[in-house]
């Protein structure tokens, strides 16, 4: 009798269900609350501006694809989520080809160029973004979804991010800890050093539930985290008392990115710790 | 607290019933000589013999291995080289059944003065009735009690998923496992014992404590801990108890209760509870196997496959062993034979790392997994050193949470291993994800 041949593998034998794609999906779903006001205050403009970047990001899919001779997988989520993030940081009024510039900035350079999701130094979106700010100020002299002024508005926007984080929270989308150490501590230096101009607090809100808290420049480990967040907290907050920068919180985010490598290298885990001071012995 | 994850149980299908079913012996047996790298039985009967239940086949050839009896009654057909499921290929001696069951005399009765039997006379008679831990390093048992501790811990966590033998073992034999633990503490000379149990298993816990109070055993400490994977693995506990506790060993309830039956009932190690399960068996259920029957015969106890598997597994899904076929035959470390569906097992695209740090949250030994992967993928052997690769337990959880789908516990194990001509497990074919 001949045997059945079953698979062969090294143990384990089962996985957890979630996956990357799933991750990045989860955090594209947490973003239609927003999409949906941003859709509902700016009507046509809103969605010519998420159509451009859309496109956009897939043309530098596709051609980051054929540059670097890989499989253009747009389907994966995550420079869609890059386009998303990008279209809901920028004014509905910005310039088609101002916006298709920055999402080319962020996905080429921001992060195929170093390898594609999870080899790239900065969050593409956030680099895309510094990158209009320094070209195109002028673009930023009108405020977007997180900057409606009206009571309704205000209250619509605020009541959509909580439900997108809602949604990252129950998809484990997103590390919690490290959105409610940047925005507390960016609350309590604000309360401490009272500053004459006005907070956005939904702008900080957005930036601690998906800027901060993208896995490409968060550390790896929890404390690692939960200093960078206070690094980017104290970094924003620096930013906003004695600087000009219209978006503190992104040249904040983006600068304090930086130092993730040096943070993965200090603060380890206590096995790895311990491993690390045997040797130097 | 011990890191770890709170796997699905699965343990359900096979815990319906706790009584372990017992089937006809099968029709033939394998039984290996080889018992670990380093042990082996030298054979004492030749193909022709005539043997029964029980009787011995193979005396130790040293002081490191123990003792081979027949497990069922019938003919010595071959003694030559077969199917080893973990070693290989060995050499075992194989009996045809005569379809009588005829046991040697004495077998299952009670042996007199048991109680009073001393600890080297209680270590002879564990290398005469062949015992050996039951996991699937086997080591003899007359070893493992040689030298003195303060403490015996018995380990009845069963913390991989579907495997419920030892469950269903505490449940239909309390006492039996008590007293095999009692006379393990004897031959080792320890002053307490120390029961550890996991909180999915409150009901064992209880009727464990019933029956140590009726006992009045003052010695005895039942714990109940959470049920996060790989607390209950022994490898674990003997990481998390060498804080607390001076000197002890630690034992499985299928040990205790095959001492039992050994120094008891005078019944040498010829079969074992374990559970044939997973979702691709019409039946799955925990039954008394008898050593050295074929896998294919242990399917069959579970009325055989409801699908084709997409993997079959030796001990459970997260560190246990995958079988290519089930030409192999049951060893005493063999717990669980596993038929788990496609869909259980599939492992998904591999992609790259995405940094979600989730194997840093779980692991149980806090080394840096991400890092040493990273760096083993590299062939950063120093590297991987300093993030401590040689701290590994080899858990598994590491790969089991990834996202990204990457051989965690592989590359770790290549980097532990240091510089070699090998290649990496698995070398980064794809940049981009995929919506698998």
């Amino acid at each position: 009798m001949k045997a059945a041949a079953y698979r062969v593998s090294p143990f384990p034998h089962w996985r957890a269900a979630d996956n990357a794609v799933k991750i990045f999906w989860s955090r594209n779903a947490a973003l239609v609350p927003l999409l949906l006001v941003y859709a509902a205050f700016f009507h046509l403009e809103a969605l010519r501006l998420l159509a451009v970047t859309l496109l956009s990001a897939f043309v530098c899919e596709t051609a980051a694809a054929k540059i670097f001779k890989r499989k253009a997988r747009f389907q994966s989520g995550f420079h869609i989520h890059t386009a998303l993030l990008f279209a809901l940081l920028l004014p509905p009024s910005t310039p088609s080809i101002a916006a298709a510039a920055g999402v080319c900035v962020a996905i080429l350079l921001g992060s195929e160029i170093f390898g594609g999701a999870g080899a790239a130094l900065f969050v593409p979106a956030i680099l895309g973004h510094a990158f209009l700010q320094l070209a195109y100020p002028d673009i930023f002299l009108r405020g977007g979804v997180l900057s409606i002024h009206s009571a309704f508005g205000v209250w619509t926007t605020a009541g959509a991010l909580f439900l997108s984080a809602a949604i990252l929270g129950v998809r484990r989308a997103f590390y919690w800890q490290a959105s409610l150490f940047y925005f507390g501590v960016l609350l309590l230096l604000e309360k401490l050093l009272v500053l004459d101009h006005e907070i956005s607090l939904r702008r900080l809100f957005f930036a601690a539930l998906f800027l901060l808290t993208d896995p490409i420049h968060l550390p790896l480990t929890p404390r690692a985290r939960l200093l960078f967040a206070m690094i980017a907290a104290a970094a924003t907050h620096f930013l906003r008392a004695y600087s000009s920068v219209s978006a503190p919180e992104i040249f904040a985010l983006l600068s304090v990115g930086l130092l993730t490598p040096w943070l993965d290298q200090w603060i380890v885990p206590a096995g790895a710790a311990k491993t690390k001071e045997m040797t130097k012995i | 607290m011990i890191r770890g994850i709170r796997l699905e149980g699965k343990k359900e299908a096979t815990l319906l019933v706790w009584t372990l079913k017992r089937f006809d012996p099968p029709s033939k047996v394998r039984l290996f000589l080889k018992q670990s790298e380093n042990s082996f039985a030298v054979p004492c009967v030749a193909a022709g013999d005539k043997v029964k239940a029980g009787e011995k086949i193979a005396d130790p050839s040293n002081a490191n291995s123990v003792a081979v009896h027949a497990s069922l009654s019938g003919t010595i057909t071959a003694v030559e080289t077969f199917q080893h499921p973990v070693l290989g290929r060995a050499e075992a001696i194989e009996i045809e059944s005569d379809k009588q069951d005829h046991k040697i005399p004495g077998l299952g009765a009670e042996r007199r003065g048991w109680e009073q039997l001393a600890a080297e006379d209680l270590r002879n008679l564990y290398q005469e009735s062949g015992l050996v831990e039951l996991t699937l390093e086997m080591t003899p048992l007359h070893l493992k009690t040689e030298k003195s501790v303060k403490k015996l811990v018995l380990n009845a966590c069963e913390p991989e998923p579907y495997l419920t033998s030892e469950h269903a073992l505490m449940m239909s034999h309390p006492v039996e496992i008590l007293k095999g633990v009692e006379i393990l503490r004897r031959s080792l000379g320890a002053e307490e014992i120390v029961i550890i149990t996991q909180d999915n298993k409150v009901e064992v816990a209880e009727l464990l404590k019933s029956k140590i109070y009726f006992l009045k055993w003052k010695h005895v400490e039942v714990r109940v801990i959470p049920s996060v994977y790989p607390a209950g693995t022994s490898s674990m506990l003997q990481r998390v108890l060498n804080a607390e506790m001076p000197s002890f060993e630690i034992f499985n309830v299928a040990t205790a209760f095959a001492v039992y039956e050994a120094i008891v009932l005078q019944k040498p190690l010829i079969e074992r509870a374990m559970t044939v399960g997973g979702e691709c068996l019409i039946e799955p259920k925990n039954v008394w196997a008898r050593l050295g029957t074929d896998f294919e015969m242990l399917t069959k106890y579970a009325k055989n496959f409801l699908r084709q598997p997409g993997k079959v597994v030796l001990n459970g899904p997260m560190a246990g062993q995958a079988i290519e076929s089930l030409q192999g035959s049951l060893i005493p470390g063999i717990q669980g034979l596993l038929a788990l569906a496609e869909e259980t097992v599939q492992e998904g695209q591999t992609e790259s790392c995405i940094r979600s740090g989730r194997c840093i949250e779980v692991c149980p030994v806090e080394i840096s997994p991400v890092m040493i992967s990273l760096a083993a993928e590299q062939n950063l052997f120093e590297m991987a050193a300093d993030y401590g690769a040689a701290l590994c337990i080899a858990c598994g959880n590491c790969t089991y949470i990834c996202p990204s789908k990457r051989p965690m516990a592989d590359l770790i194990r290549y980097a532990a291993k240091g510089p070699q001509k090998k290649t990496p497990p698995v070398r980064r074919k794809k940049k981009v994800l995929s919506p698998s």
